[in-house]
């Protein structure tokens, strides 16, 4: 079954330069060029993928986030600017799953999409087991093991894991795991967060210093790889 | 002596600049105007006016005695026609006059002064000072307290009148003075002013510099900083309450230069940060500009050419055509995008210049059109220009700034928009207006159009890059010697009016 995406893009050149590729792989693509119309569009058909990008005409892209979270759990990938930094985290805050920078190339973008897409398939299989890159997470047993051999975690640690673990693939940012580890009642800062990260690599990374596991989002959060097709 | 006198640097030792004033002919206080009385009251007041006679005590002293002499001379010529006891007026008259001319202390000397005279010259036994009868001593008694009175009596009236006036006059110097220094600009016209006016003050020397003052001379600093300007005067030849009173008015000339000096440089400061803050917000409006203008094309041409390359053997010959097509269309917007931002560069680099010749404005506006896209041709109507009169211009700056105009009118008047050109005549002027059918913008955004790096708030979905178009037509329409404005279209809600002002070629 071919997936379906709605773009959201006010720039008709852009659209005109993508919907080749999204058509060559096979996905079903509807092009809207306003929040209002991609409000519209959700609601009458169902999407398995939204691309938004966030500098719309008519509305800000993040309220159109805030407004589709209400009622849907369809992955958004967001496109925006390198340099809106801001921007970006609060799309992610209010549930966007990843961003791509624009300028991109088309690989990229589907790349992406690819991954959004696994990982809506991943939320919805409810999956008791995670691996990838050699580090294994049961989480009904809340064991873990790197290349089999078992690993010992403290509470937080577990739940950093976790809370990555469950969104291999995508970005969580700071505040996202701030709520998954502490449970966001008390203000948590990046440095608090910075040294928990630290910790988990040093048990879970062959090189902590060259992570590969949990790969660092500058300004954003953190990445978990994600597991392999299939796995 | 008056005006400036120059010193020369060397002469002064330090200080950038030692300017002395030397007094002007007119020294203040001048005289106010006072209602004139009438009758007997006039003839005081008009001595009262001539009080002011600059003069030393012993002068004020020297010229009473000669007052009462004269007096007495005038009433011995007299004696030997008219009754003596009518005579005593005249050495009365005197006492008056010296006490309004010179105040109490010499009215009061004459009074002595007239007494002696009085019983030496006319008193029997004459010229002697020798009294006989009681009479006559009662007489001479009532005489020199009557004087006495007088003079006392009429001397603090001329030293409270003087002292008013003088008060008055202070009041308004210091006043001119503040009106003065609040319109300065500069802090060398503040000190070139109060230089004259402490000159003006003392009667003598002064001088307002950057230096230590000149040994013996009062001085007092134009504030705390001790890189600050130093006022310093040469004490005049005034002396006790007058030295003091001159002090007290150069202290408070100088404390009004200062607070004007402090003005200037708060005005200096709050200009220099207005500036900053105009710098951030143009520079926030290029980051922002040049984010979208040039991000968005280079995205489509990225997400086109990567396509091409990873997918363009799954694609058919009409889709590799249409991203190619996308590719050359956002590089030629890129491109047009980068020849605005080097225009409105060398329109702030002042490298803009205008040859001006008769231009006709069909001409330009026909090959501005050429160079937009092939749409248009259809939607410019610019057949009214055939009968336009030729304007003053330089044909390339004049077609890229309707080039620019047209553009703008055509990215932001949405699909299906028309534009009309056409021109009036206004006098010497030609006005060449360019009016869109499109949404047109605000009323309060009219002005902003034009500005560097402004963007319309009610842009279509997908329109391109404006904030710097507009800016390139203001700075070329006004290096050509011509304006721009704008106005809402004819029907006075929707549609934008562009009017470029020129001169036309030859007159009306």
């Amino acid at each position: 079954m071919s997936a379906r995406v709605l773009l959201v893009e006010d720039e008709a050149h852009i659209v005109r330069a993508l919907r080749p590729a999204l058509d060559a792989e096979g996905y079903h693509v509807a092009d809207v060029s306003t929040g209002a119309g991609a409000l519209e569009a959700l609601a009458g058909d169902g999407f398995d993928v939204i691309l938004l990008d966030l500098g719309l005409p008519d509305m800000d892209g993040k309220d159109v986030i805030r407004r589709v979270r209400e009622w849907s759990e369809a992955p958004i990938l967001v496109l925006s600017a390198r340099h809106l930094e801001d921007e970006k985290i609060a799309a992610l805050d209010l549930g966007a799953d990843d961003y791509v920078n624009k300028p991109f190339a088309a690989g990229e973008l589907l790349a992406r999409l690819r991954a959004a897409l696994r990982g809506r398939d991943r939320r919805f299989a409810t999956q008791s087991r995670f691996s990838a890159g050699g580090l294994t997470i049961d989480f009904s047993t809340r064991r873990v093991w790197i290349e089999d051999e078992p690993v010992h975690l403290t509470p937080r640690e577990y739940d950093l894991a976790r809370a990555l673990a469950r969104h291999a693939g995508r970005v969580v940012t700071h505040r996202q795991i701030a709520a998954a580890v502490w449970g966001g009642e008390e203000a948590v800062d990046a440095q608090s967060i910075r040294v928990l990260v630290g910790q988990l690599r040093q048990k879970i990374e062959r090189n902590p210093a060259r992570p590969r596991i949990i790969l660092t989002e500058q300004g954003l959060g953190y990445r978990m790889i994600e597991p392999p097709p299939g796995g | 002596m008056m005006g400036f006198l120059c010193l020369s640097p060397s002469a002064s030792g330090r200080g950038k600049s030692l300017r002395v004033s030397r007094p002007a002919r007119d020294p203040i206080p001048a005289a106010s105007p006072t209602p004139t009385p009438k009758g007997v009251g006039r003839g005081f007041a008009w001595l009262l006016e001539r009080s002011d006679v600059r003069l030393g005590p012993v002068a004020q002293f020297a010229a009473a005695t000669g007052v009462v002499l004269v007096g007495t001379i005038v009433a011995v010529l007299l004696y030997q026609l008219v009754d003596l006891t009518r005579l005593a007026i005249f050495f009365l008259g005197s006492v008056i006059v010296c006490a309004l001319l010179f105040g109490r202390r010499p009215g009061v000397f004459a009074a002595f002064l007239a007494f002696a005279a009085y019983n030496f010259s006319l008193v029997e036994p004459r010229f002697t000072f020798r009294l006989v009868g009681a009479e006559d001593l009662l007489t001479l008694a009532a005489f020199l307290i009557v004087a006495l009175s007088i003079g006392g009596l009429a001397g603090r009236v001329r030293d409270s009148e003087r002292q008013a006036r003088m008060r008055a006059d202070e009041t308004d110097a210091l006043l001119e003075a503040s009106r003065a220094f609040g319109d300065a600009v500069d802090v060398d016209a503040v000190a070139l002013d109060l230089q004259s006016r402490l000159s003006a003050i003392v009667g003598g020397d002064a001088v307002v510099a950057d230096a230590p003052p000149p040994a013996g001379w009062r001085s007092r600093a134009l504030s705390r900083d001790p890189s600050a300007l130093v006022a310093a005067w040469r004490p005049g030849a005034a002396a006790g309450a007058d030295a003091a009173r001159q002090d007290r008015l150069c202290a408070l000339m100088i404390d009004l230069a200062s607070a004007a000096v402090n003005r200037i440089h708060l005005v200096d400061v709050r200009t220099g940060l207005e500036a900053e803050a105009r710098a951030g917000r143009l520079r926030d409006a290029i980051l922002s500009s040049i984010s979208h203008d040039l991000r968005t094309p280079l995205a489509t041409v990225l997400a086109s050419a990567s396509s091409l390359q990873e997918y363009g053997d799954r694609f058919d010959l009409k889709t590799r055509d249409d991203l190619a097509g996308v590719i050359v269309h956002e590089a030629d917007r890129l491109n047009r995008y980068v020849e605005r931002l080097l225009d409105l560069s060398r329109i702030q680099a002042g490298q803009v210049a205008p040859r001006l010749e008769p231009t006709s404005l069909s001409e330009v506006v026909d090959a501005a059109v050429r160079r937009l896209p092939a749409r248009a041709e259809t939607a410019v109507h610019a057949d009214a220009l055939d009968a336009a009169p030729p304007v003053l211009a330089d044909g390339k700056l004049l077609e890229q700034a309707v080039f620019n105009l047209l553009d703008n009118a055509l990215n932001h008047g949405g699909d299906g928009v028309r534009v009309e050109v056409r021109t009036r005549r206004e006098g010497d002027a030609v006005i060449l207006l360019i009016e869109d059918d499109g949404p047109g913008v605000e009323d309060d955004e009219l002005a902003d159009l034009g500005r560097k790096f402004h963007r319309g708030r009610r842009r279509p979905p997908g329109a391109t890059g404006a904030g710097i178009g507009l800016a390139v037509v203001k700075g070329f329409v006004e290096a050509m010697g011509g304006a721009l404005d704008f106005a809402r279209g004819q029907d006075g809600r929707r549609g934008l009016r562009a009017g470029v002002t020129l001169r036309a070629a030859e007159a009306a």
